[in-house]
């Protein structure tokens, strides 16, 4: 097992395109994950939902959001990367639009489509929050021993 | 988007072998989050894990531990489950059997 460069970790952010979000609910003393399609861009994850816990726990607590990928052969063939951040929504309507246009395809496919569907015909992701992760602190780790590798150990 | 049963949820606990379990630090005041490898028996989900920053957290705060699984197709094709519960440790002949 080895630390990924700080050119891996930012080329592990462009290739996975499904990461975790951890955040930690203070009223109910426990973590909260969910896995949150992002689009990675100058040091932060853009993303976008629709309301619920997960928005109001960001909400919250907007410091200290846990933002995790990985990408996972094996158990021995491994990229992981674990990095902290801040929750931050952008009201902007150009920036919000920038932001639901990186997304491409799920603008007229997917969960956008059907809540655009919704009468809110006019504005691409009306109803949804957008927002990115700034993510400050960034630790990766790869492992590339192979399965047989971890099974000798 | 719809609701799972209990049923289908602990099936696909059940059938997946990769997760991501998230703990929390007060005294750090952090949130960590990491992918492991795990066996779900009897509604408990199994890990076997090294000394480090996971282990440490969960010690210090072993309540309230969410565990994520999730199988991803695409935007339109997916199922996720969420589970929350409490960490403990495992000694003696229990331990061999469910790592």
């Amino acid at each position: 097992m080895r630390d990924l460069s700080k050119a891996e970790i930012e080329a592990l952010l462009r290739h996975c395109k499904i990461g975790r979000i951890g955040v930690f609910d203070q009223r109910h003393q426990r973590t909260y994950v969910v896995p949150v399609s992002y689009q990675f861009r100058d040091g932060a994850a853009y993303l976008h939902s629709a309301p619920g816990l997960k928005l109001d726990l960001l909400h919250e607590q907007p410091a200290g959001v846990c933002f995790q990928i990985d990408d996972i052969a094996d158990e021995g063939e491994w990229r992981s990367l674990i990095a902290w951040g801040r929750f931050e929504e952008i009201s902007d309507l150009d920036e919000r639009m920038r932001v639901l246009r990186l997304f491409g395809d799920r603008l007229t496919r997917g969960p956008l489509r059907d809540r655009n569907q919704g009468g809110r015909a006019g504005m691409l992701g009306a109803g949804e929050t957008v927002y990115r992760v700034v993510l400050d602190e960034m630790t990766g780790r790869a492992d590339e021993s192979g399965w047989l590798g971890t099974e000798s150990d | 988007m719809e609701e799972l049963t209990r049923q289908d949820a602990e099936r696909i606990l059940e059938r997946n072998h990769l997760g991501r379990l998230a703990c929390y630090s007060p005294s750090h005041d952090t949130s960590y989050l990491v992918p492991v490898s795990y066996a779900y028996h009897d509604a408990s989900i199994h890990v076997a894990m090294l000394p480090g920053r996971k282990l440490d957290f969960l010690r210090e705060h072993p309540q309230g531990v969410c565990f994520e699984v999730d199988e991803i197709a695409n935007d339109e094709t997916w199922l996720s489950v969420i589970a929350t519960g409490d960490f403990a440790e495992m000694g003696g002949p229990e331990r061999a059997a469910r790592c």
